[in-house]
């Protein structure tokens, strides 16, 4: 075969090709343009219907709206988009309509079983649903996918269970990390602790039972969600974690919780940790602890942390003598003619005091 | 019956307030920006104005100054419905003139008696 008749093979097979390619993605593009506009029509025709029956529920009349809402069954997923855009946005009685309207046509059955899809964006859909829905029933399997392969299912899930906000899930929250699925697909920890803050004093069991868990991260959000939300039955297991706790994370936010918290029993373990705490940031907190507690009892204790090495606790130290007023005050002024040994502090948190009241500084800087 | 201006950029919510308000005898106006709205206060002069915070072209914090400014409609009541939930954001929502202050997620039940309440202490 001569090079010519090669070269004219090869360019036709290239043009077929090229036809053949642009043939597919015409075709493709129509199909999602007409998806996408059967998409915009169900929802055309679904909106009214569903506004209908929020508006119209409470007089009896609704029946009808209700069971062609439940009995709709559309070629795509207008249904579940119309109503997980509108759970967010309501609260009360009306909100408890559509999701007993998602129960009755099988939504969020469909949901549970989804969570089980092969196709990570299904899988997504699904738990937002559960968690927008907010339905206990949905806690089994927003926690398993908290091991799921992908990052985005994983967040997904726990802010469902962030949202169905009951002990259980927030229990399921804090068991999974701290097991070893949990350690194999790691979350971060801000959007936990968002999670279990939403859940609120439903989760204090759950949290309390995991300032035992085993890894540090663990403990450490439990700490400090907490300090937060203010359990003050959980002090005494605080004290603990802050006393024994080999990690400085988890002493951290058992201080900063104990802060918080603010109860006078707390004074002996945290005048105890500024004699034989070392890390720096551990001794800062607990100072500042003790200055939001206002104990006289911690003032020497105080004094002598004004004299530490290092100036972050120094500082720390100082500011937690203003809120005992003139006493305090009194305290740091004389601390503040020393030279050295926390004199630095003592004049700086002066000066910041008299700007802050607005008064004349009684000792010059 | 009152003449109420819904004026909100989310669909679903101007969609709802208007099957909700319409369903309890309200004539509703519904707009999606702030300054379509206020050129709808001005055009309607209603009873009530529901007014969302945040929004294209024109906050509600700026629609109620406006309405406030000018004695014409300075009486009408303005109810808040908002996103915005700090302590600080209601007081700035009552600073501005606001009458009411809903915070989203809301119950439109609630919000329809809040309505009925605003409009029973206007004098017409």
């Amino acid at each position: 075969m001569s090079t010519e008749a090669i070269l004219l093979i090869a360019a036709t097979l290239n043009l077929v090709l090229i036809i053949g390619l642009s043939l597919s993605t015409a075709l493709l593009k129509a199909r999602r343009e007409r998806r996408a506009k059967r998409h915009e029509e169900e929802l055309a025709l679904l909106r009214p219907v569903m506004m209908r029956y929020l508006a119209t529920w409470e007089d009896g009349d609704a029946h009808d709206l209700a069971d062609m809402l439940i009995g709709y069954r559309g070629v795509t997923t207008s249904f579940e988009e119309l109503v997980a855009g509108l759970l967010p946005k309501l609260r009360g009685a009306d909100r408890s309509v559509l999701v007993d309207i998602l129960r009755r046509r099988g939504t969020i059955d469909e949901a549970r079983l989804n969570t089980s899809s092969r196709v990570a964006v299904r899988r997504y859909r699904a738990v937002e649903l559960l968690g927008a829905a907010g339905v206990s029933e949905g806690i089994p399997e927003a926690a398993k996918l908290l091991a799921d392969h992908s990052t985005d299912v994983r967040l997904a899930a726990v802010r469902a269970l962030g949202r169905i906000g009951t002990g259980e899930a927030g229990a399921a929250l804090l068991e999974h990390l701290d097991s070893e699925e949990g350690q194999k697909y790691p979350l971060p920890p801000h959007p936990v602790t968002m999670a279990l803050l939403r859940i609120g004093a439903d989760a204090t069991q759950a949290l309390t039972r995991a300032l035992d868990a085993e890894q540090v991260e663990v403990r450490t959000i439990a700490a400090e969600v907490l300090g937060v939300l203010g359990v003050y039955p959980a002090v005494s297991e605080l004290q603990i974690r802050m006393r024994v706790d080999p990690s400085v994370s988890v002493r951290l936010g058992a201080t900063h919780a104990l802060g918080r918290l603010s109860m006078p029993s707390s004074v002996d373990d945290l005048t105890a940790m500024l004699r034989t705490e070392e890390d720096v940031e551990v001794l800062a907190a607990a100072c500042n602890a003790l200055g939001r507690i206002i104990d006289p009892a911690s003032m020497p204790e105080l004094e002598q942390a004004v004299a530490h090495p290092h100036p972050t606790v120094r500082v720390a130290a100082a500011m937690a003598l203003v809120p005992f007023g003139e006493t305090g005050l009194d305290r740091l002024r004389e601390i503040a003619q020393r030279d050295a040994a926390g004199g630095d502090a003592a004049r700086e948190v002066l000066a910041r005091n008299s700007i802050a009241t607005n008064t004349t500084p009684l000792i010059s800087l | 019956m009152s003449s109420i201006v819904v004026v909100d950029d989310d669909s679903d919510i101007r969609g709802l307030l208007e099957f909700k308000l319409s369903a309890a005898g309200h004539t509703v106006t519904a707009e999606a920006d702030g300054e379509a709205g206020l050129a709808a206060i001005m055009d309607v002069h209603p009873d009530v104005v529901v007014l969302d915070w945040m929004m294209p072209r024109m906050s509600g914090i700026e629609v109620c100054l406006e309405l406030r400014k000018d004695p014409s409609m300075a009486d009408i009541p303005v109810l808040f419905l908002t996103a915005k939930a700090q302590e600080s954001d209601v007081q700035r929502g009552f600073a501005a003139g606001g009458n009411d202050y809903v915070i989203k997620p809301f119950s439109p039940r609630e919000l329809s008696s809040r309505i009925d309440a605003l409009l029973a202490r206007t004098p017409r």
